[in-house]
């Protein structure tokens, strides 16, 4: 085998390949939302948290320059209004906040992108996917801090009396479904962006008119950035800070996640950008101190086959803790595999007749694999070493059929 | 250059790269639809540093490093579902007929090799670039591109799918 039969194998080969219209449209807008994503994280890292100190409270409604166009669903003009107009919901950072139609939903995005109307709010990352929804659903991001790259102020305006900035709501080619306007709000005493999404540059001119001052609530802070920078340390500590910080008392809650980091915020009730009165009680649920060795493991089982069938089957690190039960076909292979602290340790002790040990490959997160070789009941029990001692992880049943 | 300048930059180069890189990726292992997925993503997390994509000597060198580095990262998540073997066990067609396709056969055959390797040759022999470039891309030192390129050349040679396809250039 010469260079020049190979390369012309492949090439050979290659030109059998179907080959699709690239995506350009989807790779521009997904390639837009990553560097808006990661500005905007940088911003809200170097911002210092600033809390505004606004007297009275009423909420008033602000930047609606032309009563004309307000909409049922946002406040109408600019004379002083109930604490929450009338069909909406409050969503905000600091003591700002943006009253979104109560029917919108929260984080309802696909690769960035909204899949119907939502307010998005504590959102640290996206998936790295090119896709676009069928149409421009409205959506406004609620995020701490301003990305510096991205907003170009042409307009210093009041909300409430709350100074504010706003930049040049623009337009552009959504793939070939029309346009995507966006125009952003940001108000610096809560150190708040309001971000507005929509087909047109007169929804978001709308949208962002529902922006307020609250002047008597807090928003519930976001736990994402917390998560984020506190990768190799206690997260929840700083979340609890910060939400003892906004003025809130702070209910915790702990729940085990074997083999996940102690710490780690999996969430706040009520939810991120809700807005409370201060001296309220929040819960945040974080990931709880592990109870022995078995709590810093975490293992699945999988199984594929037989032959070239892609037939993936699986149980989780909690079926397998609670002991399930797999159905796998004979000529299978299933295995053990996990991650965290002695997994090299890990191993599976099999009784009964249905599988034999098939190792095929060795190593820290390999496990242990096993054949399906006769119908029948075996019994896999899962263990980790600690301390020269076994301790069992779970018993998972198989059958093979 | 501002960011419609390298929108309308990236959209040239995907115009010309689009269906090279598909296709490199269905060599590496990837199914058709899987591989422009793979090659979606790996534009996009070029688009989104392309100041250090037209910064890099070599443009293509450097798309090829993300595609790689997609590629193997999504493989990571997946990692039981293909695995180098000694022997390929024989796959059965569906189409009625004993036709044997050459595409198929090289599929096969790149399927003995290890991921490094299948990488090597998909690089030198597909992507044409050189040893230099494949050392940059794969991140390791030029000895190991050689010895990666040696080694897989030589379990092609002895395939006898490969031998007979061969014959018939």
């Amino acid at each position: 085998m010469n260079d020049h039969d190979l390369a012309n194998l492949l090439e050979r080969s290659a030109e059998r390949i179907p080959i699709g219209t690239p995506p350009v449209s989807e790779m521009l807008v997904a390639a837009d939302g990553l560097r808006r994503r990661r500005s905007m994280t940088r911003a809200a890292v170097a911002a210092a948290a600033v809390v505004a100190v606004v007297g009275g409270t009423a909420l008033v409604a602000a930047m609606d320059t032309n009563p004309s166009q307000g909409s049922i669903d946002g406040p109408a003009d600019s004379q002083p209004a109930e604490p929450v107009p009338a069909g909406t919901r409050l969503v905000g950072i600091g003591n700002s906040a943006i009253a979104v139609p109560e029917d919108w939903a929260t984080n309802a995005l696909q690769c960035g992108t909204a899949t119907e109307p939502t307010v998005v709010v504590d959102v640290t990352a996206i998936e790295m996917c090119g896709w676009l929804s069928p149409e421009v659903f409205d959506n406004v991001w609620v995020e701490q801090g301003v990305n510096r790259n991205m907003f170009s102020p042409i307009e210093d305006f009041e909300i409430d009396g709350v100074a504010a900035q706003r930049d040049e709501t623009t337009c552009t080619a959504y793939g070939d479904r029309g346009r995507q306007c966006s125009g952003t709000v940001f108000v610096p005493s809560a150190n708040a962006s309001y971000r507005a999404q929509a087909a047109t540059k007169q929804r978001v001119e709308e949208i962002l008119s529902w922006i307020h001052i609250v002047p008597d609530r807090v928003a519930v802070p976001g736990f994402g950035p917390a998560n984020m920078d506190h990768q190799d340390d206690d997260a929840g500590e700083h979340y609890r800070a910060e939400l003892q910080a906004a003025g809130l008392q702070v209910e915790v809650i702990t729940e085990p996640r074997p083999g996940f980091k102690p710490g780690y915020v999996l969430g706040v009730s009520p939810g991120p950008g809700t807005m409370v009165d201060p001296g309220d009680v929040v819960s945040m649920t974080e990931i709880a101190e592990p109870r022995g060795p078995a709590d810093e493991v975490h293992v699945e089982v999988n199984s594929v086959g037989p032959g070239d069938s892609m037939d993936y089957r699986g149980l989780s690190d909690e079926q397998i803790r609670a002991g399930a039960e797999i159905r796998i076909d004979l000529g299978a292979t299933i295995w053990i595999y996990g991650q965290g602290k002695r997994i090299g340790t890990l191993a599976g002790e099999v009784t009964g007749p249905a599988l034999t040990l098939d190792d095929w490959e060795e190593g820290p997160n390999y496990g242990r694999s096993w054949k399906a070789v006769e119908r029948g009941t075996s019994t896999l029990t899962v263990s980790i070493t600690a301390s020269g001692k076994p301790v069992t992880l779970g018993t998972v049943t198989v059958i093979v059929t | 250059m501002g960011e419609d300048g390298s929108n309308a930059e990236f959209s040239e180069y995907v115009a010309a790269r689009w269906a090279r890189l598909v296709r490199s990726a269905v060599l590496l292992g990837c199914s058709p639809v899987e591989a422009e997925d793979v090659v979606q993503t790996a534009l996009t997390r070029c688009l989104v540093n392309w100041s250090k994509v037209r910064r890099a000597d070599d443009r293509d060198a450097y798309v090829h490093r993300v595609l790689i580095n997609t590629f193997t990262s999504g493989r990571r998540r997946h990692w039981m579902r293909e695995r180098p073997v000694a022997e390929v066990p024989d796959l059965h067609h569906d189409d009625g007929t004993t036709t044997y396709d050459d595409a198929d056969a090289i599929s096969r055959s790149l399927q003995r090799l290890t991921p490094e390797q299948r990488a090597a040759v998909v690089l030198r022999y597909y992507a044409h670039l050189s040893e230099q470039q494949m050392a940059g891309v794969l991140g390791v030192a030029p000895g190991t591109v050689k010895s990666r390129l040696s080694r897989a050349l030589k379990i092609l040679a002895d395939d006898p799918n490969l031998s007979d396809l061969r014959g018939a250039l």
